[in-house]
Order: structure tokens, then C-alpha cells, then sequence
């Protein structure tokens, strides 16, 4: 079955879930980045989403797409928090020269950065589970006007449109000689022009095609109730409900209370207790 | 007469057309945000933010649905790159100012947007380049330091490695796409020449 981040094994059972439970995945993981910042419990997460991923048979090939993604938020939090202090630093670890390593740093960037390899791998499993239905259908049971909806839903096919172009033009590109990936860094800028003007020019077609055909039927941004197809609340979805739902109250008070803190953590602890042996100066 | 004045009895609304336009935009920013990544520092910086042409052209051209579509692609293109959605929230007001500063100006002013003069230039240069890129890395690099994905330390190498990667496919792409589609898109049925239409 053709999801948004590609092609899933039909017989997962999770993509059978409704869209709403699909969508709170989405939604715990926008609420867990501005509340998860205890090391342990992000390496937890990080090791739950993995196992589900195992169990509802997606392949984890998904996630590599998404290295690039993870590698840049590695990179600035390594610029951010390893090399040059952010002023937290009272306990170092190692040092070497004039760069110094605190356990606070370490321990700081350490909860920020599995933080985000958490919920990055939340939406993956999220977006491996919702095909476009689900977007349009999804959207609709939350309220959203069913036409707004299928706008939004039309953005993704777009998208999809899009790259099926973009790998024409590239094609093209490469039966001329073109290299691109062999090419220097001015190169590839000026071939980024040579990409979107044609993306530009076949589309413009498409969009009179596509309007066309929306007015013909009789496409009305103002009217538009209902859904595409019935999709109802199995005992799974209720039960996947209760548990995001339970997880986030958990997660929001032992927030408030201040337990959820990157120096509560027993990392810290121990890298504190090493930060005495390690011989730096203070 | 500029591109942007009425033709004697032209009465212009929005339609459908304007609403595939925002589809396509929206569609297009969001793949443009994925082809931005080969030369990124860190989430959300890239040396190459090929994506800011879609929405500094879109609002020129589109008015409304481009400056709408250039706040809802990052949303598209995170949501699809892994990103969840609170972080995409939080760099709205950045892509709001990248995309709405140059729809309004060239509005505001009625510069024509084929760059036909040397003024033109000027104004494309104030209001493209400089103004809405540097009020957009300034709100970009604040909210990634509110979320403590930047130190003080490196705040003004993110916000000027920002700024440097729009500056650059706004000059290299942006330029030549305005000046060599303008007189195509002027045509089409889905130019803005308000806001809305």
C-alpha cells in the first residue's frame, strides 16, 4: 500500500488504524518536543518506536531517508553544545588544549539531539502509516471543510507529480552529459535555475488542466461536508488513543514538576562523578 | 501602464485556478526544501535554501496564495523531511517575512517584476535579498535558539549562514526565473495583480 513516505506491507496492522489515531501520533510527537528533555526517557522512546516499527512490519529502510535530516540536527547540536560551551559548563570532562568538554554540555546536547531522533522517528512511523485517504479523511473528521481538505490532499499528489517530473527533467539532464553530482558548488547552483524553469513551464499547463477539470465539476472552496469513506474507532485505535493520550498528561506533569530535566538525569550523574577524576582543571 | 494596474473594465476575482496555484507552490517549496539539504549546516540552514525562491516569486506573482503557500510548504516539507509540526510552527514568522515582504513591496511600489530597469534592480535587491532575508534569519535563527538547538555562541553563525543561504538562490535563481517567466506568468490567468487576483 502506497503511503506518503512510500510503499508499506499491506498486512500491517497498524494500517488499519483510523486516521485521528494516526494523526495523534503526529501530535505526540509535536507535544514531546517541547516537553521530553530527560535523557533516559528519550532513549526509551527512541527504543519503543523502534520495536513498533519492527512489529507492524515497516521496513526501518523508511528511516534512512531521513539520515540527512538527522545528521543536520547532530551537526548544530555538536557546533552548538560540544565546542563551544553555551555557558552551561561547570564539571569537565575531557580537555584538550583551550576546547573543553563539560559533562552539562555533553549531557545538554545529549538530551536535545535524542529528543529529536525520538519524534523524528514518531513522524516517519506516523507518515508510514497515512496514505493520502487518510489525510483528506482525517482532516475531514477533525472539522476541516471536506473541500480544504482534499486541497491539502492535493498538495501531497502534487508533490508526488512534481518529483515524477524533476527525475524526467533530471534524465534529461544526464542524456545531454550533465553530471551534476560530479559538478562544483556554483555548477549545481546554476543548474537549480535550468531545473525549476521547466518545472515551472510544464506545470502552468497542469495547473490549467487541474483547475479545469475542479470547475467543470464543480469545485466550491465555500460548501463541503462529509468524508470520502467511513472510517470508524476499533478497540486498537481506542486503545492507542488511551495510551498517547495517558503518556502526554504523564508527560506534561512530571514536566511541570520539574522531574523531566536534562541534570536529573542518572547520565549526568555518573559523568559528574568521572568529571572529578578526569584531571581537567575548573 | 505597469503590470500591476486594472485594464479599463477588467474586473478581477479568485477562483479555483488560484487555489491550484497555492497546491502547486505549496507542493513545489516543499520539494525544493528536500533539494536544499546537499549543502546543509544544521536543521533548517543550508548554504543553498533553494526553497526561498519559490517563496520570494510566488508572493510576487500570486500575491496572497504565494505568501500562503510560502508559510504552509515549510510545514509540508518538514512534516514529510520528519520534522514534527511544533518545530515548523515556531520558523512561521521567518517564512511569513521571506514571502510577504517582496509581495508587498513590489506592490507597494509597482516595480515590475520582469526587472526591466536598473530601479527595478534596486528594489529587487532591497526587498528580495536584504530586507526580507535578513528580518528572516534574525526570526529563524531566534526561535531555533529558543529551542536550544542554538547557543548564543553560534547564534550570529546561524543567523548569517541563513541569511547567506537565501541571499545565494535568490540571486542565482530567483533573478533569471523573474525576469525570464514574468512576461509568461503576467498572461496566465492566475496572476495576482491585487492580492487576491
Amino acid at each position: 500500500m502506497r503511503t506518503i513516505t512510500g510503499y508499506v506491507n499491506s498486512t500491517s496492522a497498524l494500517l488499519n488504524l483510523n486516521p485521528v489515531t494516526k494523526f495523534s501520533l503526529l501530535m505526540f510527537a509535536a507535544l514531546y518536543t517541547l516537553l521530553g528533555n530527560l535523557l533516559e526517557l528519550n532513549l526509551l522512546l527512541v527504543f519503543m518506536v523502534l520495536t513498533i516499527f519492527k512489529l507492524s512490519k515497516i521496513r526501518l529502510s523508511a528511516v534512512t531517508n531521513y539520515l540527512r535530516v538527522l545528521l543536520g540536527f547532530l551537526l548544530i547540536i555538536i557546533l552548538s553544545y560540544f565546542f563551544v560551551g553555551g555557558g552551561l559548563g561547570r564539571n569537565p570532562l575531557v580537555c584538550a588544549g583551550f576546547l573543553k568538554l563539560y559533562a552539562e554540555n555533553l549531557v545538554v546536547g545529549l538530551t536535545i539531539y535524542s529528543k529529536i531522533l525520538a519524534t523524528v522517528l514518531m513522524v516517519v512511523l506516523a507518515l508510514s502509516l497515512i496514505t493520502m485517504r487518510d489525510v483528506i479523511n482525517g482532516l475531514s473528521i477533525l472539522g476541516v471543510n471536506l473541500r480544504v481538505a482534499l486541497v491539502v490532499g492535493l498538495v501531497f499528489k502534487f508533490m508526488y507529480y512534481l518529483q515524477v517530473k524533476l527525475d524526467e527533467i533530471k534524465l534529461g539532464e544526464l542524456s545531454r552529459g550533465l553530471e551534476i553530482s560530479r559538478s562544483n558548488f556554483f555548477k549545481r547552483a546554476s543548474l537549480f535555475f535550468h531545473r525549476l524553469l521547466p518545472l515551472f513551464s510544464i506545470t502552468l499547463m497542469k495547473i490549467d488542466e487541474v483547475s479545469d477539470v475542479l470547475e467543470l465539476r464543480g469545485f466550491n472552496l465555500a460548501r463541503g461536508k462529509g468524508l470520502l469513506d467511513k472510517a470508524s474507532f476499533r478497540f486498537v485505535d481506542l486503545l492507542m488513543l488511551f495510551i498517547i493520550i495517558s503518556s502526554i498528561s504523564l508527560i506534561t506533569y512530571f514536566s511541570l514538576t520539574g522531574v523531566l530535566n536534562p541534570l536529573n538525569s542518572l547520565i549526568y550523574r555518573m559523568l559528574v562523578s568521572y568529571s572529578g577524576i578526569s584531571g581537567c582543571p575548573v | 501602464m505597469s503590470v500591476w494596474d486594472l485594464r479599463e473594465g477588467e474586473v478581477r476575482s479568485w477562483g479555483v485556478v488560484h487555489v491550484v496555484i497555492f497546491v502547486f507552490l505549496t507542493a513545489l517549496g516543499a520539494l525544493s526544501a528536500t533539494l536544499s539539504s546537499f549543502l546543509q549546516v544544521g536543521y533548517g540552514v543550508s548554504w543553498f535554501y533553494l526553497a526561498v525562491v519559490v517563496q520570494v516569486v510566488g508572493g510576487i506573482w500570486f500575491g496572497f496564495w504565494g505568501v500562503l503557500a510560502g508559510v504552509f510548504f515549510p510545514i509540508v516539507g518538514d512534516l514529510v523531511g520528519g520534522i514534527p509540526i511544533s518545530i515548523s510552527l515556531s520558523l512561521l514568522p521567518a517564512n511569513l517575512v521571506q514571502s510577504l515582504i517582496p509581495a508587498t513591496y513590489f506592490r507597494f511600489f509597482r516595480v515590475d517584476p520582469a526587472l526591466k530597469k536598473l530601479g527595478d534592480w534596486v528594489h529587487f535587491t532591497l526587498s528580495c535579498v536584504i530586507l526580507n532575508n535578513l528580518l528572516g534569519a534574525f526570526l529563524g535563527a531566534s526561535a531555533m535558539s529558543a529551542w536550544g538547538f542554538v547557543t548564543s555562541d553560534i547564534y550570529f553563525v546561524v543567523m548569517i549562514s541563513w541569511f547567506v543561504g537565501n541571499v545565494i538562490p535568490v540571486l542565482v535563481v530567483g533573478a533569471p526565473l523573474l525576469k525570464g517567466l514574468t512576461p509568461v506568468i503576467v498572461s496566465h490567468r492566475a496572476f495576482c495583480k491585487r492580492w487576491l487576483a
